[in-house]
């Protein structure tokens, strides 16, 4: 079930995509509300960024607020029973982007870290540097270092020149370290893309009809002038950047062995019910299908969650295993 | 026969208890999911109070969670008309100087009630009173009350169809299980009216249809054995007539519950 709070000028509005008498009554006034994504910048790690699509409401739900608001505070959450075990999904604004007659749409946006640096030194192992420059994002965060792996990671050494946001200049940092950070509430979570956030397992009636990726044949992982040949002679070539530590090609390489081994895993998309169990960035997904010719046991970390509320399911994706 | 409130005629309306975030105020809105709740699960009876001016002669009360309801009105000199309690029977019946019946179909958190009294066109007070058993689990609540004139519109037809519509997603798992996310179910009725086009057939097409539209309104259907439907829903199309004879027209009808 799907619970938002919008705080209009005349007050606070519980809303849903359906009639819902809770410990509050939620108003029906949610026609459409367009995928909720979260997922790593890089299919090798990089910050978790979440991506809200649009809302579109009913235009009764504006009576008392004519004509709509341009920015509306509001946040989103899940629940399975009641409002108690709601899990929130995201805290933001919403910014009108249409009037029509029959449905007001406003695009989601959610917390900005706005945090910038210019010509920023790196010189470090990705926990150290996670460590010392996540506040540098925002005041009020704090890091959370404790799944990192900073001894397989590659030592990075450069400076990324200009004027640089903070949030994604760590991105493009630790995905070459492999490394992935997600923020939940203040603090920013930095987890080695080889270690698993805790685990889930699943029977067959927890997901839907599903089908596993290949991610195309991998032929070389290039970091500037540093190559490393790959598992198929045939395959595309893949560009890392920034190019880091250019003093030790040693350690690029063993940057780019690390992103080469989740680049040329299976890709698997998971498809299931809404639920409020939400699971982590990283968290390590097993489960067996037996609606294959023959049952296949397949596991993922799981690195993108989509929220599609119109139908009912969320998306999980992530490089795995497949047996 | 089929009765409708289309226009309220309530001016206000008030609960010895109730819940702040499910007030009395929210039966006078229309959606019955949006309920009054008594404050709590201790709460055996809890009285609704009613006031009205204006034309009235019936009232609609829908999603009641209750086992006995009782209906006094009284007028503001001081006449207090006989109440009528319905207790655990399906029909209760006619004071005579009064001619008020109510009625009330039983359900976990469905049950409806129905009350015709001789028109009037007065300021007046009704009272309800929701009534729990002891050891009856759950909380005194209703969803949608109107209060109004009435709409008579006789030569209900058979079949009368009653069917359900239901809301919730149904997707198959991997494993070919089905995955039920149960949303709400409602009814939709269907059936056929026989009528004088003068005046019946335009007292439905064009007082009421055409003049509201799909806004939902408060249905009481009435067939020739007495079995009662009530109903707060919407025309879910326009009805369709033929004018079958000089005198004499068909209208076809169709109801969607709203919640």
């Amino acid at each position: 079930m799907l619970l938002v709070e919008m705080t209009l000028p005349s007050g606070l509005r519980r809303i849903s995509n359906e009639p819902l008498a809770l410990e509050h009554y939620w108003e029906p006034v949610v026609a459409s509300c367009g995928p909720v994504s979260m997922a790593t910048d890089q299919p090798y790690g990089g910050y978790v960024r979440p991506q809200f699509g649009r809302l579109e409401l009913l235009p009764s739900l504006f009576a008392d607020d004519w004509p709509p608001p341009v920015s509306v505070p509001l946040t989103m959450a899940v629940t399975d029973t009641d409002e108690a075990g709601a899990v929130q999904l995201m805290a933001g604004t919403a910014h009108r982007a249409e009037i029509r007659r029959d449905g007001i749409a406003y695009d989601l946006y959610g917390r900005e870290y706005g945090g910038r640096f210019t010509d920023h030194s790196y010189g470090n192992t990705v926990s150290g540097l996670f460590a010392n420059n996540i506040a540098s994002a925002d005041p009020s965060l704090t890091a959370d270092t404790g799944l990192a792996d900073p001894d397989s990671a590659p030592y990075i050494l450069y400076v990324d020149t200009g004027d640089q946001v903070v949030i994604d200049s760590l991105s493009r940092t630790c995905a070459v370290a492999a490394h992935l950070f997600y923020i939940q509430g203040t603090t920013a979570h930095l987890v080695d893309m080889f270690t698993d956030n805790g685990s889930m397992e699943l029977t067959e009636f927890d997901f839907f009809p599903s089908s596993y990726t290949d991610q195309g044949p991998l032929a070389t992982c290039r970091c500037g002038d540093t190559s490393l040949a790959c598992s198929w002679p045939y395959g595309r070539e893949v560009s890392v950047s920034p190019v880091f530590n250019t003093s030790d090609t040693a350690e690029i390489t063993t940057g780019l062995e690390r992103i080469r081994q989740i680049l040329e895993a299976p890709l698997l998309t998971l498809k299931a019910p809404i639920t409020a169990t939400v699971p982590k960035f990283g968290q390590r997904v097993s489960w067996t299908d037996s609606s294959q010719w023959s049952p296949l046991s397949a596991w993922m970390r799981v690195r993108s969650i989509v929220w599609d509320f119109d139908r009912a399911q969320v998306v999980l994706r992530g490089e795995g295993g497949l047996a | 026969m089929m009765r409708v409130i289309a226009e309220s005629s309530v001016t206000a309306v008030s609960a010895s208890s109730e819940n702040p975030e499910y007030p009395a105020a929210n039966l006078l809105d229309e959606h019955p999911k949006k309920k009054w709740l008594a404050a709590d699960a201790s709460v055996s009876s809890a009285v609704l109070t009613v006031e009205v001016s204006g034309r009235t002669g019936g009232l609609g009360l829908v999603g009641i969670v209750a086992d006995a309801v009782a209906v006094s009105v009284s007028d503001p000199g001081g006449i207090t008309w006989q109440n009528v309690t319905w207790q655990d029977v399906d029909w209760v019946a006619v004071p005579p100087d009064l001619d008020l019946e109510v009625s009330l179909v039983h359900g976990d958190d469905f049950a409806t009630m129905w009350a015709v009294f001789d028109q009037f066109e007065a300021t007046v007070a009704i009272t309800i009173t929701l009534y729990r058993n002891a050891g009856s689990a759950g909380v005194l609540a209703a969803g949608c009350l109107r209060v109004g004139a009435l709409d008579e519109i006789p030569g209900l037809q058979y079949p009368i169809r009653e069917e359900l519509v239901d809301y919730s997603l149904a997707r198959e798992l991997a494993n070919g299980a089905t995955y039920v996310l149960k949303r709400d179910i409602v009814r939709r009725f269907s059936g056929s009216l026989l009528v004088r086009r003068e005046d019946d057939f335009y007292t439905f097409c064009r007082d009421l249809a055409r003049r509201y539209g799909s806004r939902p309104m408060m249905w009481n259907l009435v067939d020739s054995k007495g079995m009662e439907f009530v109903v707060y829903g919407r025309l879910s199309a326009m009805p369709v007539g033929s004018h079958v004879g000089r005198v004499r027209s068909t209208v076809e009808f169709e109801i969607l519950e709203v919640l």
